[in-house]
């Protein structure tokens, strides 16, 4: 059914050029904080000018870059920054990202409009993701500079790592022009967001707020406030909010108040938070630096039983460190779920633990560890197949097949071959990573990961044979 | 776990979302069947099955708690046939050599002190064939031979002793089962043939002959055959302790296919301690889960599940 929906997608697509794809319109990420934008996560985000928004705060997402790479595509060209989606199309006959998201109900009722209008016409996207600000209380090992303040400290103070990448180095960011706006300086893009607001407000589908931490910028509570008081709400609206839930309690409190007013009232579609977890209990403070799990899992209870229709995501990057305590991640998931499952979520489940692995930084992925752990990881699966949700119904909680399928994929690439070479680049890396981050900021690896004691001695030894 | 109201689980080859390691291809050849279970006789069907595949059923069924087989269907002269291994002295049997010699090591194996040769068979004819013309004799032999105690067991003398063979007096005279209260029955397939223990004592054995392909067959806990007509479907009451498969003959722990001890459940599923995923799977008739659908689409909205 959904094959056949697909099909008559592409085919209409194709018929108006074999690079053509609705998400060049209808989808747009904006970086704020540090001025960039892209439709669709595939192609690279590029720098909107400052000129440009001067007369259209649209610019924001209609940039003339982005325009050329429209007019390419109604004329029958495939966009070279897109070739993430023409690899796949040459290689198979498999559908690709333009044909899925050009079937959103964010994209697809909007065909005719775009296909008819002029590549000159703005167009107000329908799924907007913004980050108004890099502001993050946190500094997860896997993230950097440029989506919290606190590794910018922490970089400023110390450096960068001394691996083979110099990781979260801001030397490239400050040569592409693309270092984040702090705080206290005046940022013209976010000016321009909230010129542009009011107009693209009442046209959304689906509008989420990212990070930093979004509940840290005074631009959330912004929005927050606006749906609250505009007379004319858009009650189509899906809302979303990534948030770590680990701000300090005034604000959490402040948060809370703002979501009551929304849900209650009926302001939005539906409220969905996105939050994240990699792992469990300490190894999963150690993961995301900040992080207080016993604070996670109160607040995430707490949420789920005062707002009875509202679903969480918990988006997990899995990583090397994921993998030793996993399963208790999966039992805590399981018992909100049961207890907080009713008949009135928004997307039938009220938590969803969504397992994605993480590819950068390399030296901390899943790749890096022994195969032996293959095991741990298949039952992993295994468990979550063991809460499966089979059916919806009063008592019907329990992991969807997506949720089931993604921790599968992680243990297919994690038995997939992986080049020796940069397999002991990575370990030397995650051994220096590890044994820094510990000096920086007063850490204990072995006592919070022994069951990775004797891995981490590997890696030790893995450098001084190779460096 | 207690089996009531048409309780089942079944599992299947392939979990739905393909994370179970061991697949039905492995039971084809050798394997055990092993289970440890104890039937509400005041509700048990007739016939009901314990585990068991479908098609042509084959699997450990059981007499109303009094008897117990392994049925299996196979192919003669390109006919599909019944056979069975049947613990229990059927109506028109006289002394079994296997049934005699299975009551002796069971009594040997589980009472309490050394009892007589006189004493063993005297309850093996009691307890095996429902003889009780036969004398138990003291059990310490101190008097070089056995005293008559009117062969009432309420007269023999040591203590510990009687209270044991009063407890399985009392069940058998109660059920009129030839079977202890907790039932261990485990079928090993081997060499082409089945060999049948029960309590760990082995029973008997046949050939399996050319048996019939079970290769796709769903294995059911608690029902022999859900789908099939009511005559065919032998529903299991009462509790049941252990589930056990193994791909081989061999019991070790790499064999296992699963291993059910029906303690640890989700809402669904019970757990396979195996570690090959192959949990089993709530069945519930349809009429149950078109209410719990119903109950629920009262007050839910459109369920979009990512």
């Amino acid at each position: 059914m959904l094959n056949e929906v697909f099909e008559k997608t592409r085919s209409k697509l194709n018929k108006v050029g074999c690079g053509m794809c609705l998400a060049k319109w209808t989808q747009v990420t904006m970086h704020l904080h540090n001025g960039m934008t892209h439709s669709c996560h595939h192609p690279t985000a590029h720098k909107i000018p400052l000129s440009e928004l001067q007369n259209n705060p649209s610019a924001l997402h209609n940039t003339n870059y982005k325009k050329l790479a429209r007019k390419e595509m109604l004329e029958g060209g495939k966009p070279k920054e897109c070739d993430y989606c023409w690899k796949i199309e040459d290689s198979s006959n498999a559908f690709s990202d333009r044909t899925y998201k050009s079937s959103e109900p964010w994209s697809a009722p909007h065909f005719e409009e775009i296909t008819t209008s002029s590549w000159k016409k703005d167009f107000n996207p329908k799924y907007v993701e913004v980050a108004f600000s890099n502001t993050c209380n946190f500094k997860c090992s896997y993230c950097g500079p440029m989506y919290s303040t606190k590794w910018v400290e922490e970089i400023n103070q110390f450096g960068p790592y001394k691996t083979s990448t110099s990781f979260n180095s801001m030397s490239t960011y400050k040569e592409r022009g693309v270092m984040p706006y702090q705080v206290s300086e005046h940022n013209p893009y976010v000016e321009a967001f909230w010129k542009w607001w009011p107009d693209l407000y009442h046209d959304l589908h689906t509008f989420r707020i990212t990070g930093g931490e979004p509940l840290l910028s005074k631009d959330t509570f912004k929005v927050l406030d606006y749906i609250i008081e505009t007379d004319n709400p858009n009650k189509r609206l899906s809302f979303c909010i990534n948030s770590n839930l680990g701000i300090p309690e005034s604000l959490f409190k402040k948060f809370v108040e703002k979501v009551e007013i929304i849900i209650d009232k009926e302001l939005v579609h539906e409220f969905i938070i996105f939050t994240s977890c990699d792992a469990y209990g300490e190894q999963a403070n150690y993961i995301r630096n900040g992080f207080n799990y016993n604070q996670f899992y109160e607040r995430v209870d707490f949420l789920l039983d005062k707002f009875k229709p509202m679903t969480i995501d918990i988006m997990s990057t899995y990583n090397a460190l994921s993998v030793p305590s996993y399963k208790k991640l999966i039992e805590d998931v399981v018992i909100l779920k049961e207890r907080h499952h009713n008949p009135s979520r928004y997307w039938g489940s009220s938590l969803l633990l969504d397992s994605s692995y993480l590819r950068w930084p390399t030296h901390q992925t899943v790749k890096i560890l022994d195969k032996e752990w293959v095991r741990e990881i298949d039952e992993q699966a295994k468990l979550v197949d063991f809460y499966e949700q089979m059916r919806t119904g009063l008592d019907g909680y329990g992991f969807t097949d997506i949720e089931i399928n993604k921790i599968k994929r992680i243990k297919d690439w994690f038995i997939s071959e992986e080049n020796e070479e940069n397999l002991n680049t990575n370990r030397k890396d995650f051994y220096k990573f590890i044994t820094e981050h510990d000096k920086r900021r007063n850490t204990d690896f072995v006592k919070t990961f022994p069951e990775l004691e004797e891995f981490l001695a590997k890696c030790r030894v893995t450098k001084s044979r190779v460096s | 776990m207690i089996f009531k109201d048409k309780l089942a689980y079944l599992v299947k080859n392939e979990t739905r979302n393909n994370t179970n390691t061991k697949k039905y291809n492995l039971l084809e050849e050798d394997f055990i069947f092993e289970t440890t279970f104890k039937p509400d006789l005041s509700n048990s069907e007739n016939e009901f099955c314990v585990i068991g595949r479908t098609g042509y059923n084959m699997g450990i069924f059981s007499h109303a708690g009094k008897s117990i087989k392994w049925a299996w269907w196979k192919i003669e002269n390109e006919v599909i046939v019944y056979d069975d291994l049947f613990f229990g002295s059927k109506d028109t049997e006289d002394v079994d050599e296997n049934h005699a010699r299975w009551w002796k090591e069971y009594i040997i194996k589980n009472t309490p002190i050394k009892m007589s040769d006189a004493a063993v068979n005297g309850l093996v004819r009691r307890w095996g064939f429902y003889d009780a013309s036969q004398p138990i004799t003291d059990p310490s032999g101190n008097d070089g031979g056995y005293i008559a105690i009117d062969y009432k067991i309420e007269g023999i003398p040591d203590e510990t002793l009687r209270e044991w063979v009063i407890k399985h007096d009392n069940h058998r005279v109660e059920t009129l089962s030839l079977l202890p209260e907790i039932i261990k029955v485990k079928v090993v397939k081997k060499d082409n043939k089945f060999h049948l223990y029960v309590g760990d004592i082995f029973y008997n054995s046949k050939d399996c002959g050319q048996v019939y392909d079970y290769s796709n067959q769903t294995i059911f806990i608690g029902v022999a055959n859900p789908y099939s007509f009511n005559e065919n479907q032998f529903w299991f009451y009462g509790e049941i302790f252990e589930v056990k498969i193994y791909n081989s003959s061999i019991e070790k722990p790499e064999n296992l296919y699963l291993w059910f001890d029906l303690e640890r459940n989700s809402r669904f599923k019970t757990f396979d301690k195996s570690g090959n995923g192959n949990h089993g799977e709530l069945y519930e008739t349809e009429e149950v889960k078109q209410e719990k659908h119903l109950e629920f689409n009262k007050s839910a909205r459109p369920a979009k599940i990512v």
